[in-house]
């Protein structure tokens, strides 16, 4: 069933139309989460919260743009401001945690690529750092990612382009290996 | 672009799908379940939900904080009782020898184990009734000579009740000092530690034989419950609260209590 026949449903008051609606987006909308800020405690807060929120403002949704459209919006809306917020408490943390080791030289072996990698992705910026995860990591397409950030596809493309730049700096050791 | 950076790019991409914030399998009807129950309860979404969320993890804050501070009285009582048990035969046996009868002293404090004594370590008085300040460090020369509350076993009320007094009048000299400082629309930062010392010493009191007059309980329970709302208060720094807190203390007659109970 499509969704415009879902969100009709819903809106005459069928509630069972509701969890079909969240069983047919639910993976998109966790993996994004889950993509973006890496856990999964927090990955579901964020899922629940964009489906609650869409729940109670589709009386407002107009059905100009596709559902699909609308929906992503509200999740990169809801993930990325759980992400400041998340990100604000833990940069108090480091803050504390770094002063703590402060005249400790660093020990440990050299990181390995996997954590290389998660320290690459996770040093873009956030504007870049979304939309490298939502095409690269999980299929969106310029144009949705342009609607659900508010920007125009070019600006989507530019943005993917230098996130990708950056990581092939950061990673350039391990890039240069897999080639040759 | 080059063709060796196209390619660099596709084994990140290619990597970073794997390695990068994996995601798990979708836990459906675990979050199903959650986003049900908050649209039958018509709890509101992101906005209210994060204050709600802020709201409940500030009171998990107090409340941890209080667990804490319950659970340290309670330890410091079990080794009180625990200490004033052991006591108990020896002190007979040393006052007997000494040949004298201790007389009660006026300064005579609870020892008050497990809370942070504000105040100094707790006199004690000597057999000659020298009041001495009692050290943890005290030589086995010298042992600790027992308190009233000791060779009792810590059920004579009268250090207790000495002790209750001492901490009412303290709580008043502190509570008329807050309204006063709120009636002028400031608030000292060193309130809410000092509330905190006070609420501590409180409860400890509420736990111990004080606390079995059906009076004096009532007192300390409002008590309890005034320093808690200043605790509250003063690390939030609501305006509400605070008002709230200066009406509580301008309307209700807990300092007259207070004074007239330190007397």
């Amino acid at each position: 069933m499509d969704d415009r026949r879902l969100v009709e449903r819903i809106r005459s008051g069928d509630r069972s139309a509701q969890r079909e609606l969240y069983d047919a987006h639910v993976d998109r909308i966790y993996r994004l989460a889950y993509r973006m800020v890496g856990e999964d405690a927090l990955a579901r807060d964020l899922t629940q919260d964009t489906f609650v929120r869409v729940f109670e403002k589709l009386e407002g949704f107009r059905g100009d743009a596709a559902f699909t459209t609308w929906l992503h919006s509200v999740t990169t809306s809801v993930v990325l401001n759980g992400l400041r917020r998340r990100n604000r408490i833990r940069e108090r943390e480091r803050s504390i945690e770094a002063a703590r080791h402060i005249g400790t030289a660093p020990t440990g072996p050299e990181p390995d690529l996997k954590r290389r990698l998660q320290a690459a992705v996770t040093g873009l910026p956030e504007l870049y750092r979304s939309v490298f995860v939502m095409h690269d990591l999980e299929g969106y397409t310029h144009k949705e990612i342009a609607t659900a950030l508010g920007v125009k596809p070019g600006t989507s493309k530019a943005r993917l382009s230098r996130a990708r730049a950056r990581l092939r700096i950061e990673l350039q050791d391990f890039a240069e290996e897999w080639v040759a | 672009m080059t063709d060796e950076q196209r390619l660099e790019d596709e084994l990140i991409v290619r990597a970073a799908r794997e390695a990068y914030n994996a995601p798990p399998e979708t836990p459906r009807d675990d979050m199903w379940a959650v986003i049900e129950a908050r649209l039958e309860a018509g709890m509101p979404a992101p906005d209210r939900v994060a204050r709600a969320r802020a709201a409940h993890a500030r009171t998990m804050g107090r409340l941890s904080w209080w667990m804490g501070v319950a659970a340290a009285l309670v330890i410091g009582l079990g080794i009180g009782r625990l200490s004033l048990g052991t006591g108990e035969s020896e002190p007979k046996t040393a006052s007997h020898s000494a040949g004298s009868e201790v007389a009660e002293p006026a300064t005579t404090e609870i020892p008050l184990a497990g809370l942070p004594e504000a105040e100094g370590a707790p006199d004690t008085t000597s057999p000659g009734g020298r009041t001495v300040r009692s050290t943890g460090d005290a030589s086995p020369e010298s042992p600790r000579e027992p308190t009233t509350a000791m060779r009792d076993g810590g059920t004579n009320p009268a250090p207790y009740a000495t002790a209750t007094r001492a901490h009412l009048s303290r709580s008043e000299t502190f509570l008329a000092g807050v309204r006063v400082d709120l009636a002028a629309g400031s608030t000292d930062a060193e309130f809410e530690a000092w509330a905190r010392s006070l609420l501590s010493r409180t409860r400890l009191l509420l736990a111990s034989p004080a606390g079995r007059n059906p009076e004096t309980r009532r007192l300390l329970e409002d008590l309890e419950l005034m320093l808690a709302q200043v605790v509250m208060t003063a690390s939030t720094s609501d305006p509400a609260e605070v008002r709230l807190l200066g009406e509580g203390l301008e309307q209700g007659d807990l300092l007259q209590r207070l004074r007239t109970s330190s007397l």
